[in-house]
């Protein structure tokens, strides 16, 4: 049997950020995709159908990192949606609207490895009720 | 790790008594270009130096880390120039 990768999709307007967060996680076994806008995310999002989502906040261009959970969210439900930001009130109120985490910058690699693990977990978790 | 000022505490203190708030338009900016070019050079650097594959952090890494510091330090200029910080 063929085991697949879980599929991880990180949304933020700093390349850097995406591109260091790519590579951390990859290491961890995931297939991670990168989009700085939500222009970009949300057609990535329905053509690779990612299992998790880390979304920035503060998107200076285009949507705001609230609007692409909403958008993420519709197009697929199943997605399991961790919001960054500084702003712990704005990232706290994001769980209200349907996200299942958050990661407060700056965050340390092993808090990222943390709420992704747990994000996974859950996955896991929910999947296995439905077999 | 910066030492603290002398009169730090004061500092402090003084925020607290009198209230001392930031304008929403300024925790923006430095939300989103400080917070974002620290967070970077977090990654960067421990990207390298932590976990199993510990290891030098390569010169290129190193050059995008220095451009980083120089946003930050543009964009304290840019708040020195309106007159924000004095």
């Amino acid at each position: 049997m063929v085991k697949q990768k879980m599929k991880l999709l990180i949304i933020d307007d700093e390349k850097d950020i995406c591109s260091f967060m790519k590579s951390v996680l990859a290491k961890r076994g995931f297939a991670v995709y990168t989009a700085q806008t939500g222009a970009r995310a949300i057609p990535l999002a329905k053509r690779v159908k990612p299992d998790m989502a880390l979304i920035d906040i503060h998107m200076p261009r285009g949507e705001s990192g609230i609007e692409i959970l909403q958008k993420l969210l519709k197009v697929n439900p199943e997605c399991k949606c961790i919001m960054t930001s500084w702003d712990k009130t704005r990232a706290l109120q994001a769980k209200k609207l349907g996200a299942s985490g958050v990661l407060i910058k700056p965050a340390q690699i092993e808090d990222l490895e943390k709420v992704v693990s747990k994000a996974a977990q859950k996955l896991i978790t929910t999947r296995c009720r439905h077999v | 790790m910066s030492n603290p000022l002398p009169n730090e505490k004061e500092l402090y203190a003084k925020i607290e008594k009198e209230k001392l708030k930031i304008p929403q338009c300024i925790w923006e900016l430095l939300y989103h270009h400080l917070g974002n070019d620290l967070y970077a050079i977090s990654l960067i650097a421990e990207s390298h130096v932590t976990g199993q594959d510990k290891e030098p952090i390569p010169v290129e890494d190193g050059l995008r880390i220095i451009s980083h510091v120089e946003q930050i330090k543009e964009l304290l200029e840019k708040m020195q120039k309106l007159g924000t910080l004095q």
